[in-house]
């Protein structure tokens, strides 16, 4: 379900509109453009290019919207601050704790400015304390006017959406808000 | 995407792994290098052979006996053993050609030469004034023989350093009389040593004409004729008004050979041609198993950083970015490869020519030959798993541990 809301899949039968145009039949080059600008991913194991530093993560989806260098950097560094990591950005990703790198992880989700912000168990790997610190700038962010979409098997955390649909081998159980 | 941008990455990437990408990179630079290398030992083998012949004289063709002896009958010679050619067909030559700078007869036979003690066995040659400017012979000391020496057949001799030093040690031997078979002479001049191996001057000696028909010989015939055309560019016009004039004169094309220095030369340049292809083509292969070499490594790099492709992908890389960035890895490590291999290949040739004592030539076509080889071999071998990476599945490649 998450890969197929993220574009990474294609729907076996049904049809997928994102901000009312039909994405599910579009080609692979169509798809990676709309993941690079209507979409964010955050993702439980963060995800993070390990020989870039954290800036250069940030920078990755404005890279391949083929932004120039300089304007590149002014809005990493501006997502960095969103998340509090401003004065972490020149480190790699193995000297960042978890936290931090799910934080990276959050900021380059919203360097773009996609329409939507996925979120596939961005806790799952983190302890309870800085999980509840994510959720906050998830918060945050979604205060800020952000469509925030999040995958997760803790009730805690779902209990932190506006609108909770409960899965089953792949159908809706139930509906909350 | 700035192509600069993309270098940064792959330079990044290749970083990453320094000594992985040394060795690939290193199957790349031993084929470079031992493309330079061996082209050059082929060009410098072929720029000595060609200098060699060129030493005999510029625009040289010669003309000598053909199989049958004239007149008397007896049946077929040896080539060359058909006393055909004498002082007129030189005048012949002389009267009929218009191509011509100069023509000079020779005459020649091997004796014994003795002064005091010594002694040597070495070939003499009877000549005229134009046989050393048309040989391009210069004289070490003494001088030439004069008008009056060739007409009056002169006991005179002009000696090449090899006999100088065999019957004079380090005496001056301007003015000294050696023996030559029984007639004496009188030593006038020294050559200048000229040309190396089969067209060398050291170990033979020159009289006048006249003196070797008449008092050493005793023969009118001569061994050739040499000629030298006027200019490069009327060899062969020189080499047809020759045919037709020794026709005109012997009246049978049997009885005579024209031989053209150029051909001889485009002969040689040929072979060794041939020969630097082989070298050049034996070292390509090298350099083929470098390329596969970088393939090698593309394919295990693609598949070692499987879960950075997904990445990428999902933050919007399209198969065209991914595409670039493994193409321009390879393409970097051959590169770099080329690199390093003309570098290694300039050393290298310098060093054969060093130790090994073989004149090398580095042409800039050879360098660019195997660079531009270099760069193609990254190209072809890179873009299979460039492809492999482009076509990945972005799901398979980020669930990819």
């Amino acid at each position: 379900m998450h890969d197929i809301l993220g574009c990474l899949d294609r729907p076996t039968s049904g049809e997928y509109y994102l901000n009312g145009k039909l994405v599910s039949n579009l080609t692979d080059g169509e798809l990676a453009k709309v993941r690079n600008r209507e979409l964010g991913f955050v993702f439980q194991n963060f995800n993070l290019l390990s020989r870039s530093t954290a800036l250069e993560n940030v920078e990755l989806p404005l890279f391949y919207r083929g932004m120039s260098s300089s304007q590149r950097r002014k809005r990493a560094v501006e997502a960095l601050r969103q998340v509090g990591l401003e004065e972490r950005m020149h480190h790699l990703p193995n000297e960042l704790s978890g936290g931090q790198r799910q934080r990276v992880a959050i900021a380059r989700a919203l360097v773009g400015e996609p329409s939507m912000i996925l979120a596939d168990e961005p806790t799952g790997n983190l302890d309870s304390k800085t999980g509840i610190e994510i959720m906050s700038i998830f918060q945050e962010l979604h205060a800020k006017g952000h469509t925030i979409l999040m995958v997760t098997h803790d009730n805690t955390i779902a209990g932190y959406a506006q609108r909770v649909l409960e899965f089953f081998d792949g159908q809706i159980k139930s509906e909350a808000s | 995407m700035k192509i600069w941008e993309i270098f940064r990455v792959a330079l990044q990437a290749l970083s990453a792994n320094k000594l992985r990408s040394f060795l690939t990179t290193l199957g790349i630079i031993i084929g470079v290098a031992a493309v330079i290398i061996m082209v050059s030992i082929g060009q410098g083998a072929n720029q000595e052979v060609v200098s060699r012949i060129s030493a005999m004289g510029a625009n040289l063709i010669t003309i000598s006996p053909g199989r049958v002896a004239a007149r008397r009958g007896g049946g077929w010679g040896a080539r060359g053993s058909a006393n055909v050619l004498t002082d007129k067909e030189v005048e012949y030559i002389k009267q009929g050609n218009t191509t011509l700078k100069a023509v000079a007869p020779e005459v020649s036979q091997s004796s014994v030469l003795r002064y005091e003690g010594a002694n040597t066995f070495t070939r003499v040659y009877g000549v005229t004034r134009d046989y050393f400017t048309v040989r391009d012979y210069t004289l070490k000391a003494g001088r030439f023989f004069t008008d009056h020496e060739e007409e009056a057949a002169s006991s005179v001799v002009i000696i090449g350093e090899t006999v100088a030093e065999d019957l004079f040690d380090r005496e001056n031997p301007l003015g000294k009389e050696i023996k030559i078979g029984s007639v004496r002479a009188q030593v006038i001049g020294v050559l200048q040593p000229k040309g190396t191996g089969f067209a060398d001057n050291t170990d033979s000696v020159y009289v006048p004409i006249k003196t070797a028909q008449k008092r050493l010989f005793g023969t009118e015939y001569l061994n050739s004729i040499h000629v030298q055309a006027m200019s490069q560019d009327v060899i062969d016009k020189a080499v047809a008004e020759l045919n037709m004039l020794m026709l005109q004169r012997l009246g049978d094309p049997e009885k005579f050979e024209i031989r053209n220095q150029q051909e001889i030369l485009d002969t040689v340049s040929q072979t060794t041609a041939t020969f630097t292809f082989l070298l050049g083509g034996v070292a390509s292969i090298a350099l083929l198993v470098g390329g596969i070499g970088i393939m090698n490594i593309m394919l295990v790099s693609v598949t070692e950083r499987t879960k950075e492709i997904g990445i990428r992908k999902a933050l919007g890389a399209t198969q065209q970015d991914i595409l670039n960035q493994f193409l321009i890895e390879a393409l970097l490590l051959s590169f770099l490869g080329g690199f390093v291999g003309v570098a290694l290949g300039f050393v290298g040739s310098n060093l054969v020519s060093k130790l090994a004592g073989w004149s090398t030539v580095i042409s800039p076509g050879a360098i660019l030959l195997a660079f531009s080889f270099a760069a193609a071999v990254g190209i072809f071998f890179g873009i299979y798993p460039a492809r492999k990476a482009a076509g990945l599945d972005p799901i398979d490649a980020l669930r990819y541990e």
